[in-house]
């Protein structure tokens, strides 16, 4: 198996830094988490990016953070509780495996939350012509939800614009919106002001991550025909 | 080279005012100034990178424990600013030491100062635990590449990486303190871009040019000291 980490460097724009930063914080929410930490692993400037930002979050943490008295207890249940660790054995569960499904590289914060059926095929379900759909995560409490999508290729997407973020991730194939054109790693975010009309590439068609905030409303007339069914 | 001797001087005063104002009590400000009293030696660096090591290398609880009396109240600290009640936090406290025990032999005080690193086990855990869900970060120790880049560090990166620890702190302090505000909520009141804008009132596009005009400083800085060299 390849791991994706050395070939691919997945681009981000300013307002994807704005959620790397927002990561390395910890202050995002679980489908956005995934979605950052998936990107992470494909692009090693966003890695560098939020390197930095953890430095800031460790000298903060050192040096500017007023303590909390911890109750007395506290150290003595960790010190019982080290007896009998294995350190190797709590390093080897915490290892993570990257997977391969439907021949794309699935990094390793992704890998086990796409639903697969027995035959390792995986669930999609068809949202318009040349475009299939795939729920990986669906939060009701932060109206978030992580889905794969998948393009045939030369396909259009609905023009849609965002009540919240929509934040993409290519893992397969490459798209072009008004804005650009998108690789393997890139990491897109859209947000209330913008309204996009994503086409995929001509040659490999496209698969990627998306995370919504909120549902995203679909601008052209046949879209607000769909609407009511993406909630 | 005189530019650089000047931009870490400068650096280093405004390091050691930042320490006496906001750590009258620690006593680990105490290392920025050498023993006889000489020109102040910054340094991210700690006296918890080496017992941090020692836990990792030698299991050594003595140095375990000294981790835990001067992070583990600063930890809970962290999680209750970001939402934890105080009974959870401390279960995360604990979830957190034990990570940080389980996983010492990974800490390589070349990549990152100990508070870096301890940092992002703390983060981690917080990401985990509030969001109710597991491994949602990216792991270093993922895949097979990753732990080849992870366990290979040049020296050059070695260098690059002190830099970044060094020159961020002297970032941070020299950021005007509307910049510093918002860097520090982001970190310690949990709170995503989105949510700041709500509790300041400022409309979200201030928020994030600020803290964007806050990260580009952090960057600059790092470039003008990297020309320098």
């Amino acid at each position: 198996m390849t791991s994706a980490n050395t070939q691919v460097n997945g681009k981000t724009t300013e307002a994807g830094k704005a959620l790397l930063l927002d990561y390395a914080a910890g202050s995002l929410n679980e489908a956005l988490s995934l979605i950052v930490s998936t990107h992470l692993s494909m692009s090693s400037s966003s890695r560098d990016f939020v390197k930095q930002c953890e430095t800031i979050g460790g000298h903060l943490l050192m040096n500017d953070c007023a303590p909390e008295t911890v109750s007395s207890s506290c150290l003595q249940s960790v010190l019982a509780r080290l007896e009998g660790r294995c350190a190797e054995r709590a390093q080897e569960c915490a290892k993570r495996k990257d997977a391969e499904f439907e021949g794309i590289h699935i990094p390793a914060p992704l890998a086990d939350l796409v639903p697969q059926t027995e035959t390792g095929k995986g669930c999609w379900h068809k949202l318009i012509k040349g475009m299939d759909v795939m729920d990986v995560m669906n939060c009701k409490k932060t109206h978030s939800r992580a889905q794969l999508l998948r393009m045939a290729p030369a396909t259009a997407a609905p023009s849609h614009s965002h009540a919240g973020l929509e934040v993409t991730l290519i893992l397969d194939g490459a798209f072009s919106d008004e804005t650009g054109e998108y690789h393997v790693g890139d990491l897109i975010v859209e947000d209330e002001t913008t309204t996009h009309t994503p086409v995929s590439c001509p040659k490999q068609g496209c698969v990627c991550l998306a995370v919504t905030t909120a549902p995203i409303r679909l601008t052209g007339w046949m879209g607000r025909l769909i609407n009511p069914f993406l909630r | 080279m005189f530019l650089r001797t000047l931009i870490d001087f400068n650096a280093k005063n405004l390091i050691a005012m930042s320490f006496s104002k906001l750590n009258p009590d620690q006593t680990f400000g105490a290392s920025l100034v050498d023993k006889d009293g000489s020109a102040p030696q910054l340094s991210i660096r700690s006296e918890f990178d080496p017992l941090l090591q020692a836990v990792g290398q030698k299991r050594d609880r003595q140095a375990f424990i000294k981790i835990f009396e001067y992070f583990a109240p600063r930890i809970k600290s962290f999680l209750m600013k970001g939402g934890a009640r105080p009974d959870q936090a401390e279960e995360l406290v604990q979830e957190t030491m034990l990570a940080i025990w389980d996983r010492a032999e990974t800490y390589n005080p070349a990549a990152s100062s100990a508070s870096t690193w301890i940092f992002t086990v703390a983060r981690n855990k917080k990401i985990d635990a509030l969001r109710k869900s597991k491994y949602h970060y990216y792991d270093p120790n993922d895949g097979l590449e990753s732990i080849k880049d992870e366990g290979q560090i040049t020296a050059e990166e070695s260098v690059v990486a002190q830099q970044r620890e060094e020159e961020i702190k002297a970032a941070m302090a020299s950021l005007p303190t509307e910049q510093a505000d918002l860097i520090r909520m982001s970190f310690f009141d949990g709170m995503a871009h989105a949510e700041i804008a709500a509790k300041t009132k400022l409309p979200l596009g201030t928020v994030k040019s600020r803290i964007r005009l806050a990260m580009d400083r952090i960057r600059q800085n790092s470039n003008i000291t990297q020309d320098m060299i």
